[in-house]
Parts: C-alpha cells; sequence; structure tokens
C-alpha cells in the first residue's frame, strides 16, 4: 500500500471517529474560535481607521502643509503663500484655464453625539471653488452645494449619522456664527465623510482668521508631483512642503493604527498560546482514546508517517472549524458597526468609520488557526507514531 | 491532610494534561490580570484629577479665542479661589523636529487657582519681574536640558510677532514641580501671559482657555453651570468642565477602551470555562472505577464529592495565582517603557483578589457537574464497567 493511501485510509478512520470524542474537540473548535474572534474584532478597528483615512487620498492630488509640520492641524499658510501655491507649476488646470486647487482652511466645532448626547468634535473645513473639480469623489446625495459668501455648509454622511443637528435644512450654532445645512455629501468612505465643508472664505471671516491650513492640488501626470515639489522648493518666499495624497494619509493612519494592531496581535499572541495548550490537551487525550486502534494499525503494518499526518490533519481540522465560528461570531457583532475615533490626523477631530471584517481579515484568522492548530497536533501526533506497539495492545 | 495525597495523586495521574491546563489557565489569568491591570490603572488616574479644578473654553471648539475680559468676570464668581486665562505657542526649540508648547499664564492665578503646582517663592517673583520669564516643568527642564539663567528661543508655528517673525525668547527663572502626580507630569512651560499677549500680532487679548479653581470640589457643577450661564447670551459662549469630566471626555473620544477590556476578558474566560469543564469532567470520566473503589473501602459519597471538587479547586486557584503574579511582575515593566509615556502601571490588589474570586467561581462552574457524578456514582455499576 503506498504511503499516500495508507494516509487517506487513517485519516479518514480518525475523522469518522471524531463523533465519539466530540466533547474534547470542541475545547480546540472553541478555543480557537475564541482567539480568532478576538484578534479579527480588534484588527477590524485599525483596518478600518486604515481604511477610511487611505481611501481619501488620490495619488494624482498633492496636499501641501507648513514644512514643520506633519499635519492639516498644524499647519500655517498665509495668504501670500496660498497664491504663490496656486500659481505654481505641475497643477492641472481646467477648462477655465483655473488650477484645479482649494486652498483649505480647518476649525473644529463641538457637536453632540446621536447616541449619547456627549459632544464630540468635528472638522468644518473651508473649501475653494474648484472642490468639485478636485474631489470628484465628492457627491451630494441631498441638497445643493453651499453658496460662497453665505454662511452655508454642507455636511458628510457618516458625520449627520452619527451627530444630531446636522440634519438638511437644520441651523446649526457654532458661536456666534450660525450656519444652514444645505446639503448631504458622500466621498465614498473617506475621513471626508466626517467633516463639514463651507466655503473658505466665509469660514476665514466667521473665524476672523486669516491664514490657511492646507492647499490641495490636482496634479498634473505623469510628472506633476516632481515639478511642483521643485518649484515649491526653489521659491524662497515660501517654505512649504508638498506631499502625495495617498503619502499624508498613509503617515497620518500609522500612528493610531499601528498602535491597535499592535494591541491586537499582542492580546491575540497571548490568548493563541493558551489555545495551543488547550489543544495540546485535546490531542494528547484523542491520541490516548485511540491507543489500541493505533497500536492495531502499526501492527498491521501501517506507517508511523500516516499516524502522524492522520492526527495532525484532524487538529487543522478542528482548527479550521474554530476559525470560521471565531470569524462568524466576529462578523456578526462587529461588521458593519460604526465607531468614532480621533487619530486621522485633524487634532482631536473625530473620524468615523466602520468595522471592516473582510477577506483579508479572515485569511488571517484562519493561518492563525491553523498555526495553533498545527503546534496543537505535531506533538500528540509524534507521540502517536512513536507508540510501543507491543506495550500499547497489551493494555487492550 | 490525606486528602490532600489523594487529590495529588490524582493530578499526578496524567501529568502532561495537569500540566496542559495549568498552563492554559495560566495564559488566561496572565491575560486578564494585565487587561484589568491597565483598565483599572487607567481609571486610577482618573480619580487623582480633581473637581476642584474646572476648564472653561469656548463652545465652539477646545482652542477657540475668548475675549480676555471673560478671565476677570469668572474671577467674581462665589466659590472662585483663582483664574488664569491661557495662550499656547506652539513651536519648536532648536531642531524643527523637537516640538515645544509654551503656555501663557497669569503666574498669582495659576499659583492660586493649582495649589499643586510647587514653585519656590523667589523664582516666582523672579517670573512676576522678568517680562520673558519662563517658569519650567521638571520633567520638561530634564527633557530639554535647560537650567535656570538659559534663554530659550521658540520659532512658533501658530503665532506670529508684531515684528513680522515668529521667533519668541524667553528666559528661564525658576523650575516647578507637581505635588501628588508622577514625576514626568510636570512636563510644562509656563510664560507671562502679558509678554506672550503684547508680542503677538494677531488675537491680541484672547485666551484659549481658562483656568479656574475653586474652593469646593464638590460644587463644581453649580460653578460650572453658573460661569457658562453668565456667557450664555454672549457672542462668547463657554463650556465649563472640571478637570476629570475634561480628561474623560477626551479619553472617550479615542473609544470605548474598558468595552473593548471587559469583552476580551469576557471571550478568554468562557473559553477557559469551557476548557477546565471538559478537561475535569474528562478525568473523572476516566476515573470512574477509581472513585468506586474509594467508595467500596468506606469513603462516604460527600468525602469523594469534595475530593473533585478540591481537585478543580487546587488546579484553578494555584494557576490564576501563578498567571496574576506574572502580569503583576511583567505590567510594569512593559508599561514604563519609554515611547508609551504612561507610567509603570501595576496590578492593584483588588484585581488580584477578583482574579481569585474568579478561579474560585471557574473551579465551581467546572468542577460541581462531575463532583455532583462522582457523588451519585453506584458501586456495582461502576465497577462493572456500565
Amino acid at each position: 500500500m503506498s504511503i499516500l493511501t495508507q494516509i487517506v485510509a487513517v485519516t479518514d478512520m480518525n475523522l469518522r471517529s471524531l463523533p465519539q470524542r466530540l466533547s474534547t474537540s470542541l475545547v480546540i473548535v472553541i478555543g480557537i474560535a475564541g482567539v480568532v474572534a478576538v484578534l479579527i474584532s480588534v484588527l477590524s478597528l485599525s483596518t478600518g481607521l486604515a481604511h477610511a483615512l487611505t481611501e481619501t487620498g488620490r495619488a494624482d492630488r498633492a496636499i501641501v502643509l507648513h514644512n514643520q509640520s506633519t499635519n492639516e492641524v498644524g499647519s500655517n499658510l498665509s495668504r501670500d503663500a496660498v497664491v504663490t501655491i496656486l500659481d505654481a507649476p505641475g497643477t492641472e488646470h481646467g477648462a477655465d484655464g483655473k488650477a484645479v486647487a482649494s486652498a483649505e482652511m480647518l476649525a473644529s466645532v463641538n457637536i453632540p453625539r446621536r447616541d449619547n448626547g456627549q459632544l464630540g468634535t468635528l472638522t468644518l473645513r473651508g473649501v475653494g471653488p474648484q472642490l468639485a473639480a478636485l474631489r470628484p469623489e465628492i457627491h451630494l446625495t441631498q441638497g445643493r452645494m453651499f453658496r460662497s459668501g453665505l454662511r452655508e455648509l454642507i455636511a458628510g454622511r457618516a458625520a449627520t449619522e452619527r451627530f444630531s443637528g446636522l440634519d438638511l435644512g437644520n441651523r446649526v450654532l457654532f458661536g456666534d456664527n450660525a450656519w444652514v445645512v444645505v446639503g448631504v455629501f458622500d466621498s465614498g468612505g473617506g475621513a471626508h465623510d466626517s467633516e463639514l465643508l463651507a466655503d473658505a472664505d466665509t469660514v476665514l471671516s466667521a473665524y476672523q482668521r486669516s491664514t490657511y491650513n492646507s492647499v490641495t492640488v490636482r496634479l498634473q501626470q505623469p510628472d506633476g508631483f516632481q515639478t511642483l515639489r521643485t518649484a515649491l522648493a526653489k521659491d524662497p518666499t515660501l517654505t512649504v512642503k508638498p506631499q502625495r495624497e495617498t503619502e499624508y494619509y498613509e503617515a497620518q493612519s500609522q500612528s493610531f493604527a499601528s498602535f491597535l494592531t499592535l494591541v491586537a496581535r499582542i492580546i491575540g499572541a497571548i490568548m493563541a498560546v493558551g489555545a495551543v495548550f488547550a489543544a495540546l490537551n485535546t490531542m494528547y487525550s484523542a491520541v490516548r482514546t485511540r491507543t489500541v486502534e493505533i497500536a492495531t494499525l502499526r501492527a498491521i503494518g501501517f506507517g508511523p508517517a500516516a499516524v502522524v499526518v492522520s492526527v495532525i490533519v484532524e487538529a487543522l481540522l478542528l482548527a479550521l472549524v474554530g476559525a470560521a465560528v471565531g470569524a462568524l461570531l466576529a462578523w456578526l457583532f462587529f461588521d458593519g458597526n460604526t465607531v468614532s475615533t480621533i487619530g486621522g490626523g485633524t487634532g482631536l477631530a473625530q473620524v468615523v468609520f466602520h468595522l471592516r471584517i473582510g477577506l483579508s481579515l479572515i485569511t488571517l484568522g484562519i493561518i492563525w488557526a491553523c498555526a495553533v492548530g498545527l503546534l496543537g497536533g505535531l506533538l500528540p501526533a509524534i507521540r502517536a507514531a512513536r507508540l510501543p506497539v507491543a506495550t500499547a495492545l497489551r493494555a487492550m | 491532610m490525606r486528602y490532600f495525597f489523594l487529590v495529588w495523586g490524582a493530578l499526578r495521574r496524567r501529568p502532561t494534561r495537569t500540566l496542559l491546563t495549568l498552563f492554559s489557565i495560566i495564559t488566561a489569568f496572565f491575560l486578564f490580570g494585565t487587561l484589568q491591570g491597565v483598565n483599572v490603572g487607567i481609571s486610577k488616574i482618573m480619580d487623582m484629577l480633581d473637581t476642584a479644578h474646572l476648564r472653561v473654553m469656548s463652545r465652539v471648539d477646545m482652542n477657540s479665542p475668548m475675549p480676555l475680559a471673560h478671565v476677570a468676570r469668572i474671577a467674581a464668581v462665589p466659590g472662585v479661589t483663582g483664574v488664569t486665562g491661557l495662550s499656547f505657542i506652539v513651536g519648536s526649540y532648536q531642531r524643527p523636529s523637537n516640538m515645544q508648547v509654551v503656555l501663557g499664564v497669569d503666574f498669582q492665578g495659576l499659583s492660586k487657582a493649582y495649589s499643586e503646582v510647587k514653585i519656590p517663592p523667589e523664582q516666582l517673583a523672579a517670573a512676576l519681574r522678568t517680562r520673558s520669564g519662563v517658569i519650567v516643568g521638571v520633567a520638561a527642564a530634564r527633557r530639554q536640558g535647560w537650567k535656570i539663567g538659559d534663554r530659550i528661543p521658540i520659532h512658533s508655528f501658530n503665532v506670529s510677532k508684531t515684528d513680522g517673525t515668529s521667533d519668541w525668547v524667553f528666559d528661564v527663572v525658576g523650575f516647578y514641580e507637581l505635588e501628588r502626580y508622577p514625576a514626568d507630569a510636570a512636563s510644562q512651560v509656563f510664560a507671562n501671559f502679558d509678554y506672550i499677549n503684547e508680542g503677538r500680532s494677531s488675537g491680541k487679548n484672547t485666551v484659549n482657555q481658562i483656568l479656574v479653581g475653586i474652593a469646593d470640589g464638590h460644587r463644581s457643577a453649580q460653578i460650572s453651570q453658573a460661569i457658562d450661564d453668565m456667557f450664555a447670551n454672549s457672542p462668547n459662549q463657554t463650556l465649563t468642565q472640571n478637570e476629570k469630566d475634561f480628561i474623560q471626555g477626551l479619553l472617550r473620544q479615542i473609544g470605548d477602551i474598558s468595552f473593548l477590556v471587559n469583552a476580551i476578558v469576557g471571550a478568554v474566560l468562557f473559553t477557559l470555562l469551557f476548557l477546565t469543564a471538559n478537561t475535569i469532567a474528562q478525568s473523572v470520566r476516566e476515573r470512574v472505577a477509581e472513585l468506586a473503589v474509594l467508595k467500596t473501602v468506606g469513603f462516604s459519597d460527600t468525602t469523594v464529592q469534595i475530593l473533585v471538587l478540591l481537585e478543580a479547586l487546587i488546579v484553578c486557584v494555584f494557576a490564576a495565582a501563578i498567571g496574576l503574579a506574572l502580569a503583576a511582575s511583567i505590567l510594569p515593566v512593559v508599561s514604563s517603557f519609554p515611547g508609551l509615556g504612561i507610567g509603570a502601571m501595576h496590578v492593584p490588589r483588588i484585581v488580584f483578589f477578583a482574579g481569585l474570586g474568579v478561579a474560585v467561581l471557574l473551579a465551581l462552574a467546572s468542577g460541581v457537574p462531575p463532583a455532583q457524578r462522582a457523588r451519585r456514582l453506584n458501586i456495582v455499576a461502576a465497577l462493572s464497567g456500565r
């Protein structure tokens, strides 16, 4: 009998006896389900946040900040600097001959949450007239665009869902500034969905400020970024630095998301260690209850490899079932949940995002589960293969 | 004592299984101790925060400017012991990456409002005398290597001066320490508000926040309300919170940490309960004949039941104690890792006792059904292998 047929035969026999060992086998399933559920849930926080932020950035746009600032809130650009940046080469120009760019000013506003009434911070972003050309992903789902010169704003979909008073037609008061919500927009899940947008000049005058925070430009293809960077660096009146939007948002998502990832990995790893012990326990006892059976197989000529493989396959299968249960639990409880947190690079402003338990997280969960199953199955498998046949049969 | 040997014998019957069960319980309680330690550590920091300190901010958002005139009006509110306006200069010292924040304050108001800010009297006098004088927290001084007499230029990102530059020059005239707080909490740099106010090109006579000290922390809600009511009909409405609520609000913005921790601990304990219950039940199943022999030689039903329960208790409590001890020795080391910036955290005694309590519950939950089974065991049936 070839080794392969042996393996198939023993594994098959082994799996058929599984129902008799149901309750001990469940230990592996539940242990691994716990590990996978916790790992995936915590990781879905960080991937959800990272997704929301990276979704915001486009490779064909660049954001220009003060060169000592790592984010928009800490950046400060004077009107003169903004005019120079808008004139700089490398920027795409529209049909009307104007640069496709937006000089933006950020203010933060406190707004009560819908669920518990507590004040959360949102970003009020003053944007330039080229908004639609610059950010085509932003489209209105309700109402109309704000008009410049009037205190009108449009609210992101996530902001209206999570915070109260931002429904279409509402009047909101920021200090002595009354604003009317004239539209609701969707930008496809990016960070702007948690923001309020209004005309930059109107925001500047309402907040009595004279400086902007950032300029975002659409880049000429293919090498607009190089042109822009060289031009800005050469200008002695400017102390600014452009970054590709993708890189900027990538960097913004790093700090908080990577902290969450670290937490998930550490807790997941400790739980996985516990699950390995549980799996070892289960598989040792599975081997023990089948001592006579294994010894008989060895006595009639089955090789040790077949026995080893059969035990490992059993552990892996149970691990896979555990991973499926854990992933399903995490998915049922958390997928699509709306969460908000700071950490989007706009100071203390909230980024609203959805927890996403996608294929990549589930794959990761399965890999962890298989690792636990393999570690838990290996030692018992070796013990099974090394079973002294004569002694084991005598136990009958 | 003879019970102990019986239990010991039962545990040694399958040493691998006992050890593996121990290890998985140890892991679970290590996680329990660490996570709850962090949780309790954070709420302990919360408790240290005082409700006798109020923070007045613009209702628009945290740092929007408010008129300086608010400060004098708040000082007149009954129950208020000290008030200072606060202006932020965010900038860098020497290297662009070396961030340094300077807070413009009224030194007299600050020391009246915050009794825990300890400034030697002669240094406080020097700060009041020297317009460009700053009082530096001992932790900040250590970080930047500053000593008294140093002249420090700060390049500001957010506040420009009337001369068109953004370079502010300060003189270190003294240090402050914080009573009751960990040593690295004294990390601010305080400057004279008037010096900043006169030097800046815009935003004159405004403050970003107002710090208020009140005589009785229990009245913080009423006094906060009184302050907010005072400005309710003005264009510059305020939002007053005591320091504790303020920090809790910030933490809440990060996300519901304790919910997450409790959910994880719940998942761990459930998994563990299932596992231990299963192992113990299995071990009783395998020893049915032995238990029957015990009964045959005269052990009462109750004694046999207690023996099985004791086994579960010893395993759970012993493993839990090891796991908690591990957490207690590792958490302070890991949390004091620089870069985390939270300082050493400890597993509080309460978590330790709670953990042992959970271990006992775990032992009862997983030990009672098999113990019951051992109690009801029929000798004849068990010995005949039925």
